[in-house]
Parts: C-alpha cells; structure tokens; sequence
C-alpha cells in the first residue's frame, strides 16, 4: 500500500514528517534532494542535543529531547558483516571516511542546526584519523586504556565538559572546562587540582594522599586555588589506614551543616555523562560548614577515601 | 439586596425559548448533500468563517441551495463530516511551536481511517482546505505511521518518492509546459541534430 506523499500539500508533508521517528526522517531525507529540502523546512525545537559516538568502526548518531529521552537516528558499521536493519548500515572500509563525513554533515543540516550542544563520544584507542571534525561541539566524552588528550586539547579547545575515561597525562590542559570528570586522575590529580578555574570537578582514583587533600583545603581557604569551583570530588585510590576524617575536619573551623540556610540544587543541570547518582546525599550533617578568608561559605566532607567540596554561590 | 433575600419566582420551563439547533446543508461536487450542525461546523475554520459570513437564518439554511464545496468529493465529505459530528465541541489545538506536539489517534479516529489509502490522500487534502486541524494532526500521523521500520528503499515505494532523475525530468517538462515556444525550440533542436545539422544557427 503506498501514498504519494510530495503531492500532499505542504502543511501536511510538514505534519507527516514532524510524526515520524528521528532514524525515518534521516531515511527519507537520503531518498532525493527533494525530500532533503523538505526535511530541512522542520525545526525540531524538543531537540536539546545532539551525540556522535565514534567506537571502533562504528559511528552512531543520537539525539536528546527536552523531556528527558534519548532516541537514535542512525549507525554506519565499517569493513564487519552484520545485519543492516532500517537504521543500521554497513559500509564496506574504503569508503569509511566519505561515509562517516557524509553521515555528519547530513546530520548537520537536518537536526544539528536546532541543538543547542554537541557532544563526541569517542574511543581514542582507535585511529583518530578516520574520526571526522565536528563543528559546535561543546561535550566530549573520551575512551580508552591510556589516552592522549593532545586530540580533544588541539580540536577542541572550547569545550564546556569533559570526560576522560581513562588513565591520562596532561590532565592539566583542560583546566579552563566548566565541568571535568576524570574516572581514573590517577597522578595527573595533583596539577588539576592546582589549576582548575572551571566550576565541577571530578576525581576518581586519584593518587593523591589525605595530606595533600588537607594542604589544598588550607590554599582554597586562603582563596589561592579553585577560586571558581561549585562543586569538587576527589576520590583517593588509597588512604592512610590511620586516617581519622573527624580528625580531619578539626583542622578547620566549621560549624555544622545546616539545611535551611544551605541550599540544595547543587547538581541541577549537570551534563547527563556526569554521574552523580552514586553520591552520598549531600544534604546531610556529614557535611561541616566552612568559610573561605574572603567571606564566601563552603560545605565540605570527608569519608574514609572520599572528600567532597560545595562552595555556594 | 442580596442574593439570599432575592424573592423566590417559579419559573416555567417549558415557556422558556429554547434555541433551535441549526443545520447547515452542504453539497459535494458530486451533487451529495449533507446536513452538519452548527457546533460540527466549527471544528471548519474554512466553513465557520464562510457560514459567519453568509450570516444565515434557520429559514436561509432551509429555503436556500446548499452550501457547495466544489472540490471535495461525497465519499471524502461524509468522512469529514462524520469526524466533525464525533468531535464537535472540542477545543481545536493551537501549535504555537512552544511545545512539541504528541499526536495519538482516539479509536474513533483511527476506525474512521480504516479505508483505502486512496481515500486517505484526500480526506488529507480536505483536511487542509479546509483547515480542521485536529483531523489533519491524526490523519498525517496515520502516514507517517506508515515509515516505520522502513529502510530508504522501502521508504521510496511506500511513499512513492521520485528519484532526483524523475524529478528533474517532471521540473523540465512542467517548465515546458508553461512556455510552449521552448519546447517547439528544443524539438527542432532534436529534428536538426537527426538530420546531421552541427549547429542550430
């Protein structure tokens, strides 16, 4: 059963194309020019961002709505024989490069225009060589075992989060990101931390020591590092097995977390490749209230291995 | 004085006028006629405003012709009228782009839209004409149900979508059409060249 849809009247081609599922608007976009200039009219405003994952050969494309959900649009799977389906394509290599540029910038025209950010999720293992620049983007989530982040320091200087998944060198060049998780600092901790000027900052399995923890406590207080910093996790790899946290906190003058002056929202608007959910509540009296020579207030708390730091605005 | 000390009147129900419904007559361009409620009318903005228009009395609607509406056939009218009777009185949606719009197709609807896609091409064209939003909402959401799961080749045939090569050959021949001194050019052009002629001048 088939339908002439370019002879309907344009209204209707909008509405039609407007009901349909992002991966067939990117399907009938590729079937003429004709259908491209008409996708291209639709302005998917419920879009707020829009994914490039590069892993091994393959590339798939995502996109974010408004309320919440993720919904795919279309993969390209180079030089391995696998089942195309509707949105899954298979590509034979030579044309990896074409293709996966080709695959971009149509995505560009169609969707990317109405999203606000791009964000590239990319295994760096592989060969960054058939990894095509993308324009506007301001996420970027990087894996692999031993990474170099020369690639995202050179391509994309103006990056707003940053992810390394990976044990890195170099940490210290993302300094000016807004919001920067490492899941594995390792020994790069350390010149993060004395650079930082973003505002979220995320350390796992940093190799630092609870001493060094308490001699950065003591420099923010003094207002001499991470001046901009909201909010900062700093998760030891090891900690002193003599490590007292109460004692810890003695070291400072606080005063006890108080709720109805602290406000919460801490995490609102947090990138959603930011995970925060295994948090302790931070709303709670394990937090002690402190303040920073120049007045400006801070909530901190330190577990067995993990130390947390809430500066309010 | 206030509204409890108000005096108590009986009143008698049945002396009070109640207001006629009204039913305008249409005529299909296939001579069919129906008759619609005025409330039915309104899901129209096209014929709302044309019968606030025509500003007719219950006695225009019974002694005049019906209303015609020359393109749209009997079988595609019915449906649209049928649609209008079911959902009058309902709130016609506004799409101000602010929010992006969900569509579900009420059982109704979707038992109204079991036919022939034939028939749904032009219940979608009427639909537009004469602009029922609602009805024009479920019933392109019902073809663009149709792209489900489809690769681009499936897509081609379902939707019937020319290729670049068709359409350009449509634009050229649309182009003709309009200036009829080209085409008698480009024929000659052909005939010179089957003579063996190099040049047109």
């Amino acid at each position: 059963m088939s339908i002439p849809l370019v002879r309907f009247p344009l209204l209707a081609i909008d509405e039609i194309l407007r009901n349909m599922q992002y991966s067939e608007i990117f399907n009938i976009s590729v079937c003429s020019q004709r259908m491209h200039i008409l996708v291209r009219r639709i302005k998917f405003k419920q879009i707020v961002k829009m994914r490039y994952v590069f892993k091994a050969k393959v590339l798939q494309v995502e996109v974010d709505e408004h309320n919440g959900t993720r919904q795919f649009i279309v993969a390209t799977s180079f030089g391995r024989v696998r089942d195309t389906t509707n949105c899954y394509f298979a590509h034979n290599s030579n044309s990896e490069g074409m293709v996966k540029r080709s695959v971009i910038d149509h995505c560009f025209g169609v969707f990317q225009r109405h999203a606000p950010i791009v964000q590239l999720q990319l295994v760096v293992d592989q060969d960054l060589g058939f990894v095509p620049l993308l324009e506007g983007v301001k996420e970027m989530y990087m894996l692999g075992q031993g990474m170099s982040v020369e690639y995202a320091s050179i391509f994309y200087p103006d990056l707003n989060c940053l992810r390394i998944n990976g044990t890195c060198k170099d940490g210290d060049r993302f300094s000016g990101v807004d919001y920067l998780f490492f899941d594995r600092a390792g020994n790069t901790a350390n010149a993060v931390l004395q650079t930082f000027t973003g505002r979220y900052l995320f350390l796992y399995e940093s190799r630092r020591s609870t001493k060094d923890i308490l001699q950065f406590c003591r420099r923010w207080k003094r207002n001499e590092i991470c001046q901009n910093v909201r909010f900062l996790y700093i998760d030891l790899i090891d900690s002193s097995p003599d490590f007292d946290p109460e004692r810890f906190l003695a070291q400072f003058e606080t005063s006890e977390w108080d709720p109805n002056v602290r406000p919460g929202g801490v995490f609102d608007g947090l990138p959603a490749m930011i995970d925060v959910d295994k948090f302790p509540d931070v709303n709670t009296d394990r937090f002690r209230d402190f303040q920073r020579n120049d007045g400006k207030w801070a909530s901190l708390c330190m577990l067995d291995c993990q130390f947390f730091l809430i500066a309010w605005d | 004085m206030s509204v409890e000390n108000a005096p108590v009147v009986d009143v008698d129900e049945a002396a009070i006028p109640v207001e006629k419904k009204m039913y305008y007559r249409f005529e299909s361009n296939d001579k069919k006629e129906f008759r619609v409620s005025e409330l039915a009318i309104q899901q129209s903005e096209t014929l709302n405003r044309l019968v606030e228009a025509m500003g007719y009395t219950s006695e225009d609607v019974e002694n005049k012709p019906a209303i015609a509406i020359e393109n749209i056939d009997g079988k595609t009218l019915k449906l649209v009228f049928q649609w209008c009777e079911h959902h009058k009185g309902e709130a016609i949606p506004v799409d101000d782009g602010s929010v992006p719009k969900i569509v579900e197709i009420p059982e109704f609807d979707a038992k109204l839209m079991d036919i022939d896609n034939g028939l749904l091409f032009k219940l979608i064209w009427a639909a537009d004409y004469l602009n029922i939003v609602q009805l024009l909402n479920v019933s392109c959401k019902k073809v663009a149900n149709m792209a489900q799961g489809k690769t681009p080749a499936q897509l081609r045939r379902v939707y019937l979508l020319p290729s670049d090569e068709e359409d350009e050959a449509a634009k050229r021949a649309a182009q003709e059409a309009q200036d009829p001194r080209a085409r008698e050019v480009e024929e000659e052009f052909e005939e010179r060249k089957r003579q063996g002629g190099n040049s047109f001048f």
